[in-house]
């Protein structure tokens, strides 16, 4: 428990057996849950399909037939939010799924090399931390047309140099340690030695790193929908959602208010995981 | 000049030399950036210029006036000599220099963002001091929710549920636009800075008009970014508490707070800088999306209209006018902890 800080959230402590966990990793992961789930099993779900129209009733507030109330076009508000929580955690998985291992290579690399091929690489992270990512991804997005890869692209170019810092700044550490002569004098050595000794080691560190940028890249996500830079119409998406309620703000509030609070929920789940994991410290050292 | 004096300026002189050197590469890179992006655009800038019935001759001509048939390293040496001379290329939508735009409209940007920097700087540090005082009250429970919500709230979102509820429904506040209407057209704008321009156009009601067209887009970017600097303020306060000079005070004598306000946040300022700086540069971006849904007109308005229309040299002129703003704010803050901070 050494690792704790002070003043940080005291555990919960179930007592069947699973690990005591911090209350905000807790609930973030169960919000996460609450979201993941029912877009996982969105076909079953769901009676209405999202695209399908219906004029007749359009811009129906919430009732027990359409819970979250229906669009514009008549669709039903609820079914378009969990398909287009589909698209969003979609979104992210890839962006994180690139950014990550990006990321990790070039730290590893440059901090195991050192020498002229770390001094290059580290001062190409400085200089792509230096640029506005939002705006650098937007600009990449507008110029090279709309879409979701182009906007997985963007926010994967602009993300990466965060993890290439810390998976540099572990592996300095590491490159003298005796642990990894001990593992070099076994024989294990060059990309072996990388991947099965150096990046586990990187792994706690990059933890609540990952937990916030996942957190920032649902709102990004969101902010290109809303921009009209994501998908095409009439595939659902929270951010186009979002802009489409827009034009109806005054009037019907509830079109524009749904997918913004589950934007919400979504992002605020994975800020509460990493406030719960920074708090938990290195896991290494947790019993 | 004492030999104190000018010990200090040798000292400084290399330390200036070197911010000088690395904020110029970054803004030598980030023009490659852009100049990558502009190649690499789907777009034919001299089929958008000619139109698609032109002859294949004016279509050629059209290519060599905007220097397409150069080799890249050529054309991005005419493309940095353009932008150093100010030329960011005429923007396809307004049909005006992307220059001239963007002098018109960063004016605004500045205003918003730094409203709601200073108004979010001066709440942040006071609800760090005070939650710091009394480290896991009220306040601290306070900071922590701030700073969550404000990481997790879609600005644009709650800036759209802000003009239901305060304009629509409650009307305390005025709507989209900088201005009402009837100020709108009337007025001068030389500055581009509403409040000063509307002050000092003299008219009856415009500063009134401006100032409460601007509550809600500021009071957006405050609690977007208050919580972040309360927070890491906080933090870095409570580093300090445990010291030896902080014991020693307390030891004399010293209260709480004068402890907190003449020894602790002294010592954590180049901290306390740094995330400041990172506040702002993210202000200045939040302000692209909340100046789309209040309808301001300002750079980020300016982007998101570019991005719609696909007008590409508007939107790398935009982002190259934001990127410097980054590069200037980060280097000035990096040279001033430098200067501020012996140890670093």
């Amino acid at each position: 428990m050494s690792s704790r800080q002070p003043g940080a959230w005291p555990l919960w402590r179930t007592g069947w057996g699973f690990p005591a966990l911090p209350p905000p990793l807790l609930a973030g992961s169960l919000l996460l849950l609450l979201i993941v789930v029912p877009a996982l099993l969105a076909p079953w779900l769901l009676a209405d399909d999202p695209l399908t129209q219906n004029l007749a009733l359009r811009l129906q507030p919430p009732s027990l037939l359409h819970p979250c109330g229906t669009d514009g076009l008549g669709r039903d508000v609820l079914s378009r939010l969990l398909y287009g929580a589909r698209v969003t955690l979609g979104l992210v998985a890839l962006v994180a799924l690139f950014m990550v291992p990006l990321g990790l290579l070039i730290g590893i690399v440059a901090g195991y090399l050192g020498g002229w091929i770390d001094r290059i690489l580290t001062a190409f992270t400085n200089l792509v931390m230096a640029f506005p990512p939002l705006v650098l991804a937007l600009a990449f997005v507008g110029v090279l047309g709309p879409g979701l890869l182009n906007c997985a692209l963007a926010l994967m170019l602009t993300g990466w140099p965060a993890y290439a810092r810390l998976a540099r700044a572990q592996t300095r550490i590491l490159r003298q340690s005796d642990y990894l002569d001990a593992a070099r004098m076994q024989g294990i050595v060059g990309v072996r030695l990388l991947c099965g000794h150096v990046l586990p080691a990187c792994v706690p560190t990059m933890q609540v790193r990952l937990a916030l940028d996942l957190a920032s890249i649902i709102l990004a996500a969101a902010a290109f929908g809303f921009l009209g830079l994501g998908v095409r119409p009439p595939t659902p998406e929270w951010g186009m959602m979002i802009a489409e309620g827009s034009r109806v703000i005054f009037n019907q509030w509830w079109i524009a208010a749904f997918p913004g609070l589950l934007i919400f929920v979504a992002s605020l789940a994975l800020n509460l995981a990493a406030e719960g994991l920074r708090d938990h410290g290195d896991p290494r050292h947790a019993r | 000049m004492s030999p104190d004096g000018r010990a200090a300026t040798l000292r400084t002189l290399p330390t200036l030399l070197r911010s000088a050197v690395t904020m110029a590469a970054t803004l030598a890179a980030l023009l490659c950036a852009t100049f990558a992006l502009s190649s690499l655009s789907p777009v034919d800038p001299a089929l958008k210029l000619v139109g698609e019935h032109a002859s294949a001759a004016t279509y050629e001509q059209a290519r060599h006036n905007l220097g397409l048939d150069l080799a890249w390293p050529r054309r991005l040496g005419r493309y940095a000599v353009g932008v150093i001379h100010g030329d960011l290329g005429v923007s396809q939508s307004t049909g005006a220099p992307v220059a001239q735009d963007l002098r018109r409209v960063f004016p605004a940007t500045l205003e918003l963002a730094t409203l709601a920097m200073v108004a979010s700087t001066l709440l942040g540090l006071a609800l760090a001091m005070v939650s710091a005082a009394r480290p896991g009250g009220p306040t601290d429970a306070l900071v922590r929710v701030l700073s969550l919500a404000g990481n997790s709230l879609p600005v644009f979102w709650l800036g759209l549920l802000a003009l239901y509820l305060f304009y629509a429904r409650l009307q305390w506040v005025g709507g989209p636009g900088r201005l009402d209407d009837a100020y709108e057209y009337t007025i001068d704008m030389p500055t581009g800075l509403v409040l000063l321009d509307a002050w000092r156009s003299g008219v009856q009601g415009a500063f009134g008009s401006a100032v409460s067209h601007l509550v809600l887009p500021v009071l957006l970017l405050v609690a977007y970014a208050v919580g972040n600097i309360a927070r890491l303020t906080r933090a870095a306060l409570l580093a300090e508490a445990g010291t030896e000079y902080v014991l020693l005070a307390r030891a004399t004598g010293a209260g709480r707070w004068t402890v907190l306000l003449q020894h602790m946040l002294p010592a954590t300022a180049s901290l306390v800088l740094t995330v400041l700086a990172l506040t702002y540069t993210n202000l200045l971006q939040g302000a692209v999306l909340v100046e789309t849904v209040f309808a301001r007109p300002g750079i980020g308005r300016y982007l998101t209209t570019a991005l719609f229309a696909a007008d590409t040299p508007a939107i790398l002129g935009s982002t190259l006018v934001i990127g410097a703003c980054f590069v200037l704010i980060n280097g000035v803050t990096d040279l001033l902890v430098r200067l501020l901070d012996p140890r670093t």
